[in-house]
C-alpha cells in the first residue's frame, strides 16, 4: 500500500490526463473502425476505464450514461467468472437484467487489463449497434410484452479467451442479429478500441508500479467525491419534489421522484413509481444511476473529473418491481429512455429547486428548466434495396431541445443546456442519404410558441424525407412526449410535444401515433418528425420585444404567436417595443387576474410588515423570497405563505384545459397576486395533483 | 518515384495507408496489399478487431516522389545587432516555486516581445509571449536567433 502522501497533486494529475488521453484514443480506434453512421456520425458511443474491481476511472467518447453501466457490467463479469478471468479475456454482455448495457443495442465489451500475473484495471467499450435480433428491425419492439421476444440476451461471456476467438459465441451472436456483416464490424470495432487502450494502460500501470497506480486512482477519485459533497454541502438541506410520467399512448406511468438533500449527500427517492409494465421502458436502478448521476455532475460539477468518486455522494432508491426497478420477464428495449431519462430528469428538477433555494451554492449559475432527455423522437426503418435488406435507426429523433435558462434561451437541436455532450451528435445529411435510400426535403430548429417565456426554450430538430432508391419504408415509432410537455421554470411555460407525421404522394396528411408499428411510407411519401422541447424561464410578457421582433423575423414565431403569447404589438415602423405593446402586456396580465380562481390560502398580513422591512430575504424559489417565517412575491412585496404553508397556495392560479383524445392537460399558472405576471406554471395531466414542492428545512421547520 | 494506397474495409470513414511494393499491381500484388493491410490493421487494432471475408476498399493512390527542391529564403530575418546579454535587465519579476517543497523566489521575467535577434538570457527566468511562457531554468541559457526563435541550452 503506497501512503497517498507520497502522491503528489501534479503526479496525480499528469496521470489523471494520461488516462483520459488513452479512453480518448480508444475512442478514437472505436470511431476509425466501426461504420454505421449511429456510431461514426452520431456518436452513440464510448470507452471507460475501470479499476481492477471495475470502479470508474475516466470515460472518453460522447455517451457519458455509459460511465456508469461500465462499472455494472464489470461487476457482473467478476461476479459472474471470477477467478477464470484471464488477461487477454473480452468479454461481452448486453442483457440489461443481466450486466449489459443502457438497452439489448448498447453492448458492453469488456477487457481486463494485465500487468504479469495481476489485474490492474478494465476498459469498457459500449456502442449502439443496429440490430440485436429479436422481432422487428433494430430491436426496439413497441408490441413485445417480455424480454424474450426483444432481443439476443447475452448474460457476461467471452468472445475471446486468453487472446483466442471464441467461435462460438460469434457463431450465435452472427445468427441472430440482422445485418450481421455490418453488425460484426461495429461490435469488432470495440473489440480494437479495447486493444488499443489495453497496451497503453499496460505502459502506464508498469511504468509506475501497481500498487502506486492503485493508490494513485483510488487519490483521484477521492479528491473527486471530496469536492462535490463540499458542494452539496452548500446546498439547503430539505425535501424536494417532482414528478413527471412517462406516456404509453394514453396510458401513464408515474415517475416521482424525492430527494433529500442531507449534509454532504443527496438521496434520490422514487417510491410511488409504476409497477413494471409489459411495455420495453422498464428500467434497472444502475441505469437509472448512471443516467442520474451523469446529469445532476453537469449541473454542480461539470469542472471535475467524471469518476465513481462522484457517485458515493448519491443513494438512488428505486422500489422493487417498478418501471425504474424491473425484472424478467420485464422488457428493456428502452432501459435507458422512457421511464429512466424521466427519472434522471425529475431528480435533476429536485436539484435545481434545491438550487434555487441556496442562495451560496455552486450551480446556482446553470439554474434552468429540464433537459431535453425525456423527449426523443426516436424511429427506426427497414427496407429492401436493390434485393437486399438494410435498415437503421434515425438518431436526429434524439435532438429535443432544453429548457430555457434564468440568464438565456434554450439551445437549438441539442437536449442540454447544460453539460458536457449531448445524447447524440447530429447527422450530416449528406452521410446519411449516402448509407439509407431516403432524400432530406428539410431539416431545421421546428417553429412554434412553445417554451415560451422571458427566456425560451430552444427548438428541437424538424425534419422530412422520402423514401429515395427503394419502393417503401417500414417505420417503428419511439415517442417520448407526445402528450406531456416539459415544464418550464421560474413562470415559463410548457415545451412542444414530440409528433410524427406522413404527407402522402395524394396530398392527404396524416399524424402517426407515438409507438405504431409497421409504418409505411411509400415512393411519393415524405415523412416529417418533430421534436419537442422545454419550458420557458419567466413570464413570456417579460420577454425583450427586440427578441421577439428577431424570433418573428427568422420565422420562428408568427405574428399571431407573437402578439398571443408575448403581447408584442409592431408599430408602423416595425418597432416592437412601443407604448401598444405595454399596454397589450397590461391588459393581458390584468385579465389573468380577472380569470384566475382565488389563491387557496390568503395570509393575514396583519404584522407582516415590520418583518418584510428588517428581515433578510432568502431565495425559495426564482422571484419569491422568504423573510423570517414569511414568503413573499419579490417583486410586489405580497406575502404568499408562512411557513411550513406552500407559497404556491398563496397565488391565484389560472387553469387552462388542453384536450386531445381521450387525454386531458392541465396548465396552471401561480401568479403574483397584484401584478398578474406568473410565479411558476405547472403542466399535469388533468385529475394528478402538483408536480412539484420545494422544502428547504430552513423554510419547513421555522420557528 | 514509389506509391501508397489508401485502404479500409467497406463503408468504413477512415483509411489506413499502405506502401506498394514496386510500381505495377497485379493479381499477385493485390493479395500482398491485403495481407499488408491486415497486418496493419492488427497490429494497430488487434487481431481480434479482424472480419474474417470483409470486403477491402481502395479509395485513394498516391505517387510520391522525392528530389532536391530549391530551398526558401526568409524575408523578415534580422540580421543578429551586438549580442546583448539581458540578464539582469529583465521587464519585471514574479514570485515562482523553483524547488519542489520550496520556497517561491522572486524570478526575472522577460517579454518575449522586448526580446531582439542577439539577445541572450541565463536561467532562472521566464519569458512571456502572447501564446505561451518559457521557462529557462537555473543553468539554461537562451540565445534569440535571426528568425526570433528562442534557443535554449538545457546543461
Amino acid at each position: 500500500m503506497v501512503a497517498p502522501q507520497q502522491l503528489d497533486p501534479i503526479t496525480l494529475e499528469v496521470l489523471r490526463t494520461r488516462l483520459d488521453a488513452i479512453s480518448e484514443e480508444a475512442a478514437g480506434a472505436i470511431e476509425r473502425t466501426a461504420i454505421s453512421p449511429v456510431v461514426t456520425e452520431s456518436k452513440d458511443y464510448s470507452s471507460t476505464i475501470l479499476d481492477a474491481d471495475g470502479n470508474l476511472i475516466t470515460g472518453g467518447g460522447r455517451i457519458e450514461y455509459h460511465f456508469g453501466a461500465a462499472m455494472n457490467a464489470v461487476r457482473a463479469t467478476i461476479a459472474r467468472h471470477g477467478p477464470t478471468i484471464a488477461a487477454g479475456d473480452v468479454f461481452l454482455a448486453n442483457d440489461p437484467h443481466n450486466g449489459g448495457g443502457l438497452h439489448a443495442q448498447d453492448v458492453m465489451v469488456q477487457r481486463p487489463v494485465f500487468v504479469g500475473e495481476r489485474r490492474v484495471a478494465w476498459v469498457v467499450n459500449s456502442a449502439h449497434l443496429m440490430d440485436m435480433g429479436g422481432m422487428v428491425m433494430g430491436s426496439w419492439a413497441p408490441a413485445a410484452t417480455e424480454c424474450y421476444q426483444e432481443a439476443i440476451r447475452f448474460p457476461p461471456v467471452r468472445l475471446f479467451r486468453a487472446g483466442i476467438e471464441e467461435v462460438d459465441t460469434w457463431s450465435i451472436f452472427r445468427n441472430n442479429v440482422r445485418l450481421s456483416a455490418l453488425v460484426e464490424m461495429d461490435l469488432r470495432a470495440l473489440v480494437a478500441g479495447c486493444h488499443v487502450a489495453d497496451e497503453k494502460l499496460v505502459e502506464v500501470v508498469a511504468g509506475m508500479g501497481a500498487d502506486e497506480f492503485a493508490a494513485a486512482v483510488r487519490a483521484l477519485c477521492d479528491a473527486g467525491e471530496r469536492e462535490l459533497r463540499r458542494r452539496i454541502g452548500e446546498i439547503e438541506d430539505g425535501e424536494y419534489r417532482v414528478t413527471t410520467w412517462t406516456e404509453w399512448g394514453e396510458e401513464l406511468y408515474a415517475v416521482p421522484c424525492t430527494l433529500t438533500v442531507d449534509g454532504d449527500r443527496f438521496v434520490f427517492d422514487f417510491t410511488g413509481a409504476s409497477p413494471q409494465a409489459p411495455h420495453f421502458f422498464n428500467s434497472k436502478p444502475f441505469i437509472i444511476e448512471s443516467e442520474l448521476v451523469a446529469d445532476v455532475c453537469s449541473l454542480l460539477a461539470q469542472d471535475l473529473p467524471f469518476s465513481s468518486g462522484l457517485f458515493r455522494p448519491f443513494e438512488v432508491r428505486c422500489p422493487a418491481r417498478s418501471i425504474v426497478n424491473s425484472e424478467p420477464p420485464a422488457p428493456v428495449a428502452s432501459a435507458h429512455m422512457d421511464a429512466a431519462f424521466c427519472a434522471a430528469t425529475v431528480g435533476a428538477q429536485c436539484v435545481m429547486l434545491a438550487l434555487a433555494a441556496s442562495p451560496a451554492a455552486t450551480g446556482r449559475e446553470h439554474l434552468s428548466g429540464p433537459s431535453g432527455t425525456s423527449a426523443l423522437a426516436t424511429h427506426t426503418w427497414s427496407c429492401m434495396v436493390d434485393g437486399r435488406f438494410d435498415g437503421w435507426a434515425m438518431l436526429d429523433g434524439c435532438l429535443p431541445a432544453p429548457s430555457a435558462g434564468h440568464d438565456r434561451d434554450g439551445n437549438d437541436l441539442f437536449a442540454f443546456l447544460v453539460g458536457r455532450q449531448g445524447v447524440v451528435e447530429l447527422i450530416d445529411v449528406e452521410i446519411l442519404e449516402s448509407w439509407y435510400p431516403l432524400l432530406v426535403s428539410e431539416k431545421k430548429p421546428r417553429p412554434g410558441a412553445f417554451g415560451a417565456g422571458r427566456y425560451r426554450s430552444g427548438a428541437g430538430c424538424q425534419m422530412s424525407y422520402r423514401p429515395y432508391g427503394t419502393d417503401a419504408l417500414y417505420g417503428v415509432m419511439l415517442a417520448m412526449r407526445e402528450r406531456l410537455p416539459l415544464v418550464g421554470m421560474a413562470g415559463g411555460f410548457p415545451g412542444a410535444t414530440t409528433e410524427f407525421r406522413i404527407r402522402r404522394a395524394d396530398g392527404s396528411e396524416e399524424l402517426v401515433d407515438g409507438h405504431a408499428m409497421n409504418v409505411l411510407v411509400r415512393d411519393g411519401d415524405e415523412f416529417e418528425f418533430r421534436c419537442a422541447s422545454g419550458g420557458g424561464w419567466g413570464d413570456p410578457l417579460d420577454r425583450d420585444p427586440a427578441a421577439v421582433a428577431r424570433d418573428v423575423a427568422l420565422g420562428r414565431l408568427s405574428d399571431a404567436e407573437a402578439e398571443e403569447t408575448y403581447g408584442v404589438v409592431p408599430d408602423r415602423a416595425g418597432r416592437a417595443a412601443n407604448s401598444d405593446t405595454e399596454a397589450r402586456r397590461d391588459g393581458i396580465r390584468r385579465d389573468r387576474l380577472a380569470r384566475a380562481r382565488p389563491a387557496r390560502v390568503t395570509v393575514d398580513a396583519d404584522g407582516v410588515a415590520a418583518v418584510s422591512v428588517d428581515g433578510a430575504s432568502i431565495p425559495l424559489y426564482p422571484g419569491v423570497v422568504q423573510r423570517g417565517p414569511y414568503a413573499f412575491a419579490e417583486e410586489s412585496g405580497t406575502v404568499l405563505a408562512i411557513a411550513p404553508g406552500e407559497w404556491l397556495d398563496g397565488c391565484p392560479v389560472l387553469e387552462q384545459q388542453v384536450i386531445t383524445g381521450g387525454f386531458r392537460l392541465c396548465i396552471e399558472s401561480y401568479l403574483d397576486p397584484v401584478t398578474g405576471r406568473t410565479l411558476a406554471v405547472d403542466v399535469r395531466p388533468a385529475g394528478s395533483d402538483r408536480t412539484f414542492t420545494s422544502s428547504p428545512r430552513r423554510w419547513s421547520s421555522v420557528a | 518515384m514509389h506509391f501508397e494506397l489508401d485502404l479500409r474495409f467497406a463503408r468504413q470513414k477512415w483509411e489506413l495507408t499502405v506502401a506498394l511494393p514496386g510500381s505495377n499491381v497485379d493479381a499477385s500484388t493485390l493479395d500482398a496489399l491485403l495481407d499488408a493491410f491486415r497486418s496493419e490493421y492488427g497490429r494497430r487494432y488487434g487481431e481480434g478487431a479482424l472480419v474474417a471475408g470483409a470486403t477491402v476498399e481502395l479509395v485513394g493512390l498516391r505517387a510520391i516522389g522525392v528530389g532536391a527542391t530549391s530551398k526558401p529564403r526568409s524575408l523578415n530575418a534580422v540580421r543578429a545587432e551586438a549580442s546583448r546579454d539581458r540578464t539582469g535587465h529583465p521587464s519585471r519579476s514574479r514570485p515562482v516555486l523553483v524547488e519542489r517543497g520550496g520556497v517561491r523566489a522572486s524570478v526575472a521575467v522577460h517579454d518575449a516581445d522586448d526580446l531582439r535577434p542577439g539577445d541572450r538570457v541565463r536561467g532562472p527566468a521566464l519569458v512571456d509571449g502572447h501564446d505561451t511562457t518559457v521557462w529557462i531554468p537555473p543553468g539554461a541559457t537562451l540565445d534569440v536567433d535571426e528568425q526570433r526563435s528562442l534557443v535554449m541550452e538545457v546543461v
